[in-house]
């Protein structure tokens, strides 16, 4: 491999191993934000149907 | 949206841009401005991010996890333990990043990919120390057992650190080094693209740090409200 050649695969490499760890926060991010939305009706409606029950 | 974490979407969002924009200027210096060294050629513009990644690791990225283990063993804050956690992550991806470049510079160079000298060596096993770290905290559950034991780890891991700075001074090594008695043995033009892709990294620390500390804030955010769940669940099935 030329050293054109070593220099392309290791910046390569860097920004593929950055790009793939902040994919890999947001997606998590989102799929958590998206967990804590369905969990706080999961629980509104778990409280309003103990008080109507009180 | 509450106004409070409004305004923090804001902040990270120009935080995320700030930092954009410096690596990208980084990037322009270390393959454009820079000038081309004439003994190793292209490939030492490799080095213009090798050394931040491996600054990253070594100073702020494992020194914050230090630094919040004993942070959480003294006060017993969660909230130490989660970004003492992010931290060591990122500190992973760096030190990766700085095993994977230094052998992608050194075979044109060295002619070999790898030798087992100090300052290599002692990387790797740092390398190794970390990625136990994140093993554990897997491993461990969640909790204030996960938490004590992972700043335990995290204090006495980073013994490493010091021992991996230093093993260009302790042992005799072909790691070249970068400072002289003189200061920076280099091309004015060169020492500016490595100052600023040590500030576009260190900036890059930082956002990673805020985002990935974000996710870990809003998992906390997720396993309370699942407790929460399941004491409402109870009351309303004991009934």
């Amino acid at each position: 491999m030329s050293n054109l050649g070593f220099l392309t695969l290791g910046y390569g490499l860097i920004w593929a191993l950055i790009g793939a760890y902040v994919w890999f926060i947001s997606h998590r991010q989102a799929a958590l934000r998206r967990q804590v939305d369905q969990l706080r009706v999961e629980v509104d409606e778990a409280a309003t149907k103990l008080v109507r029950e009180q | 949206m509450q106004s409070g974490s409004k305004r923090r979407a804001y902040a990270t969002s120009a935080l995320v841009i700030v930092t954009f924009a410096l690596i990208l200027f980084a990037l322009v210096e270390a393959l454009v401005i820079a000038p081309r060294e004439q003994t190793m050629g292209d490939i030492q513009r490799l080095f213009y991010f090798h050394m931040p990644s491996a600054w990253i690791a070594l100073g702020p990225a494992f020194t914050v996890v230090f630094g919040l283990s004993i942070a959480y063993l003294a006060t017993g804050k969660m909230v130490y333990d989660r970004w003492a956690g992010a931290s060591a992550e990122i500190g992973v991806i760096f030190t990766t990043i700085t095993l994977m470049t230094g052998p992608i510079w050194a075979k044109p160079i060295w002619g070999v990919y790898w030798t087992w000298e100090p300052r290599l060596t002692t990387t790797l096993v740092l390398w190794f120390i970390y990625v136990g770290y994140l093993l554990l905290r897997s491993i461990a559950g969640e909790g204030p057992r996960r938490a004590r034991l992972s700043a335990v780890y995290g204090i006495v891991g980073w013994i490493d650190v010091p021992i991996v700075f230093l093993s260009i001074w302790l042992w005799r090594t072909v790691h070249p080094r970068l400072l002289t008695g003189h200061g920076f043995d280099m091309d004015s033009r060169m020492v500016t693209a490595l100052m600023i892709s040590l500030a576009a990294f260190t900036l890059l620390y930082v956002t990673l740090l805020v985002l990935r500390a974000g996710t870990l804030d809003i998992a906390a955010e997720v396993t309370a409200l699942q407790a929460r769940l399941r004491r409402l669940d109870r009351r309303g099935g004991g009934r």
